[in-house]
């Protein structure tokens, strides 16, 4: 009677350690997503959104997502391109509800807030701070491809995938990017 | 001063610092996505047996209505084209529907629905009765014998 009361015991204390350590693996797997993208998907979201306070909502909402989405992960063939994506899309729900959906829309098309002045440190050497001003200067589409190739090192392929056009248009975006900065920084010279 | 030609501008521009991170953020977000994992409505698992069980809700809502459809087939294949008694009840309860709030309740569709039984009756026989009499005056016509 007594042993069977030790089995028993032994027993729920397995059960609820077996369930603390896929707790732990989860919580493992969340961290290790953070520390694999965390840092990128935050300076993107301030690309984005012109300002920390609201990445950092952004970002919240975006971990929140990945927590839920413990089924699709599995299906995700490409994690980098898959995590820029939602970031991009909670950016975009963040708009549109911050400034109704006509205003949001209207921002998110323009992409009026998006910007490197926000996202990075106003650099000392001058050749660079007239290198990011022409940046600055830049179409809103080409402005994010260039930031995610050169910034977060995303393919083409990943890009286009975040952005939902293809692959040639991300790579003559890019290209077209870099040959007016290229202009811009020359003619200055 | 940098030589700006193509691809030095790429290394020029991987040369500006990004900000740095506002501190605390990693486990502000680490706690906020674990607390909505609490409370979340539905686990992994309960999310994949809601997902079968809506799969063979649909399967089985389908499968039905095409049995029902390949069932009215047989019957009208049966039946030579003629009007079902299923036909029938289902005109009594049109006939109710149209005429609405007076005659919705169940009797009254009952009660169509025997009116409607038994008209279909009345024009069975009728079709018999006419189809004997001409069968008497066929046998009229054959024979001087008193069939009755």
């Amino acid at each position: 009677m007594n042993s069977g009361k030790i089995d028993k015991s032994g027993l729920e204390k397995g059960h609820y350690q077996q369930k603390a350590q896929k707790e732990k693996r989860r919580l493992l797997k969340l961290e290790e997503l953070y520390d694999r993208h965390g840092e990128s998907l935050h300076r993107y979201l301030v690309f984005r959104l012109g300002s920390a306070e609201d990445a950092e909502d952004v970002l919240q909402e975006t971990f929140c997502r990945f927590a839920r989405y413990a089924l699709r992960w599995r299906l995700v063939r490409n994690p980098q391109a898959f995590v820029f994506r939602v970031a991009r899309n909670e950016a975009n729900r963040f708009l549109r509800r911050k400034l109704g959906h006509r205003e949001g829309e209207k921002m998110i098309l323009s992409g009026a807030a998006t910007g490197f002045a926000a996202a990075f440190v106003a650099p000392e050497e001058p050749s660079l701070g007239l290198l990011l001003r022409r940046a600055e200067e830049l179409p809103a589409e080409q402005k994010e491809i260039i930031f995610l190739k050169v910034f977060d090192g995303l393919t083409f392929k990943e890009i286009a995938s975040v952005r939902g056009i293809s692959a040639n248009t991300a790579a003559s975006r890019y290209r077209y990017g870099l040959a007016k900065l290229r202009e811009a920084v020359e003619g200055k010279k | 001063m940098i030589e700006h030609d193509a691809e030095d501008i790429e290394e020029s521009l991987k040369r500006i610092v990004p900000k740095p991170a506002p501190p605390g953020l990693r486990q502000r977000v680490l706690a906020s996505a674990l607390e909505s994992r609490k409370d979340a409505a539905l686990t992994p698992r309960m999310r994949i047996v809601a997902i079968v069980c809506s799969i063979l809700i649909v399967a089985i809502l389908g499968a039905d209505s095409l049995l029902g459809r390949h069932e009215s087939a047989q019957i009208a294949a049966l039946l030579d084209g003629r009007p079902s008694v299923r036909a029938v009840a289902e005109d009594a309860s049109d006939l109710a529907e149209v005429m609405g709030g007076q005659c919705a309740d169940e009797d009254a569709v009952k009660r169509l629905q025997i009116m409607a039984a038994t008209t279909a009756r009345k024009n069975q026989e009728r079709n018999i009765i006419e189809a004997r009499k001409g069968l008497k005056g066929w046998l009229e016509n054959e024979s001087f014998e008193n069939i009755d």
